[in-house]
């Protein structure tokens, strides 16, 4: 369901943070967790600092790190005017790695 | 590329190997004090900026010989004359050593003191060749009998070819953070980390977490290439050495992989502030670049296209020293926000029962749904216990990595023999680390220092 705005940002906020806690988990034999994680938490700061306050805690229910990316696009998908461009460019590159 | 104090040595030692006949006369006479005025004024900043401990032999030598210097220098007043080109090209060299030191601690470790004497014997090496240089000028002057005395007191110095002095200090550089190389990245990186961390008001859960997650960046870069280094290099690096580094490395890389995804529900405000996020994506695509294709670590085959082995693992170990500091800064600072101000939060509906009921242990701010961090009972006590843990594993694999340094790199390979300079042999008190302080330091006689 789309809430306001802010709130959404939020959310997407905290699937990204899910995304990132899923990777860690993961094997990562290229060394890439590290990168991904980095330019993961930039998308976050970016939705953070436009929505405010923190991101929302989203249980996981064992989803993947794509499944998790790709509610996050979903639900900015609603609000495309409040979603500072940076953070558009941001998550389409990390959909691309996590797939 | 910054200069590195191994560079300045080098050209110094190049220099000093290369001066031609000084002339004589009066005017070269004077030429040369007032040069000397320059050359003694570094040199001396040199030994004061290594600040070895007192109880030292080396720190006693070092003491001994700024007094010549200071005598060369009382001589040299009243003169006016252009300096000596060669002498003075000598002087800006040891001066911006003098400058570089200016930024390390005094020493305290045996390693560390075996650096700075490492750095020491360099530099008083080529004043011996530069006092040699300048003897004939000054023969019968004033000041010649200083300079013969100092002559005498740094020959010994100038016994082990260049290349036997190693030094962990010989990575140190002059860097610019506006330099676009791994350095200028890591530098700007580290500036904006510490302006945001020690900013109480700049610094929030997502600082805080990009900070862990850009150490354990760091960390993964210097781990992954150490490695690939010290298996194509040997020589290099020693592999048990290597394999301690990577380890210690590993370990730290790991703590802050942990700290830098928070438990859910946990707030951390302060104010707007982008120089962290652009430092830290630069930073990162610097370490790309240099270090990674394709979605992996570069080969040692790929990295050699780029740099040196020796340069990239100076560049690595730079790079944890400045991560080493950060790390710090994170750990004060998440310290300060879970036991100093009011400001970390916990959403109030993440809490369990028994948190909620528990007595004296929130206070109800009630906004947002959020409450008031307590310690006794919060879920970030695991934080700050990753946290720390972090720091420590980084001081503690900085510490491992930076023994890495203690194989000199090839210097002045031209020119310079390769075979065992068996001169240099240590008679140092039995207490001391003879392996280690062999490389170091000179032949002390029997009947001690013939200085003072």
């Amino acid at each position: 369901m789309t809430q306001t705005p802010a709130r959404d940002l939020r959310c997407a906020a905290g699937h990204l943070r899910n995304a990132r806690a899923a990777l860690r988990g993961q094997a990562d034999p290229g060394g890439e967790f590290d990168f991904l994680n980095s330019d993961i938490l930039d998308v976050e700061a970016i939705l953070l600092y436009q929505a405010g306050g923190e991101s929302e805690p989203i249980p996981a229910e064992g989803r993947t790190p794509a499944e998790s990316v790709a509610l996050a696009a979903a639900l900015l998908e609603a609000h495309v005017q409040s979603v500072p461009l940076a953070a558009w460019s941001g998550l389409r590159l990390i959909q691309q790695r996590v797939q | 590329m910054a200069a590195t104090i191994g560079d300045l040595i080098a050209d110094l030692h190049h220099d000093s190997a290369h001066l031609g006949s000084p002339g004589r006369g009066a005017v070269q006479a004077q030429t040369h004090l007032v040069a000397w005025r320059h050359l003694a004024h570094a040199t001396a900043t040199v030994l004061d900026n290594l600040c070895i401990p007192l109880e030292e032999p080396a720190a006693r030598v070092g003491e001994a010989i700024t007094a010549q210097l200071s005598e060369i220098a009382d001589a040299s007043r009243g003169y006016r004359a252009q300096p000596a080109e060669a002498l003075l090209g000598l002087s800006v060299r040891v001066g911006a050593i003098a400058d570089l030191l200016a930024t390390v601690p005094p020493p305290t470790t045996p390693q560390d003191i075996a650096s700075a004497q490492g750095v020491q014997s360099s530099v008083l090496a080529c004043i011996h060749a530069a006092a040699r240089h300048t003897l004939p000028v000054l023969a019968g002057k004033p000041a010649g009998g200083a300079l013969r005395q100092l002559a005498d007191d740094t020959r010994v110095f100038a016994l082990a070819p260049p290349g036997q002095y190693a030094s962990r200090y010989f990575d140190l550089a002059a860097i610019d953070a506006r330099d676009a190389s791994v350095d200028g990245a890591v530098c700007a990186w580290e500036n904006a980390a510490r302006d945001v961390l020690q900013g109480r008001h700049l610094v929030t859960a997502v600082v805080f977490q990009t900070v862990a997650a850009d150490l354990a960046v760091v960390t993964a870069a210097a781990a992954a290439i150490t490695e690939r280094i010290a298996a194509a290099h040997p020589d290099l690096v020693a592999a048990s050495l290597a394999q301690d580094a990577v380890a210690s490395l590993t370990t730290a890389r790991d703590r802050w992989r942990d700290a830098s995804i928070w438990p859910d529900g946990l707030r951390y405000r302060g104010v707007k502030s982008t120089d962290l996020q652009t430092a830290s994506a630069r930073m990162r695509a610097t370490l790309q670049g240099e270090f990674r294709r394709d979605g992996r670590w570069m080969t040692d085959q790929e990295l050699q296209q780029g740099s040196s082995p020796h340069h990239n693992l100076a560049v690595l170990r730079r790079s944890i020293a400045a991560a080493e500091k950060v790390g710090k800064h994170h750990l004060a600072g998440f310290t300060q926000a879970a036991f100093g101000q009011d400001r970390l939060w916990i959403k109030a509906r993440l809490l369990t029962s028994l948190e909620q009921t528990s007595p004296n242990t929130w206070q109800v701010a009630g906004r947002d749904g959020f409450l008031r961090y307590a310690w006794e009972t919060h879920r970030a006590r695991p934080l700050l216990e990753i946290t720390q843990d972090a720091s420590v594993a980084l001081t503690a694999a900085a510490n491992i990595f930076n023994l890495t340094a203690a194989t000199p790199p090839p210097r002045l390979a031209a020119g310079v023999s390769a075979c065992p300079w068996e001169a240099v042999t240590t008679r140092l008190p039995l207490h001391q680390d003879a392996a280690q302080r062999s490389l170091h330091t000179p032949t002390r006689p029997a009947d001690g220092w013939k200085i003072g």
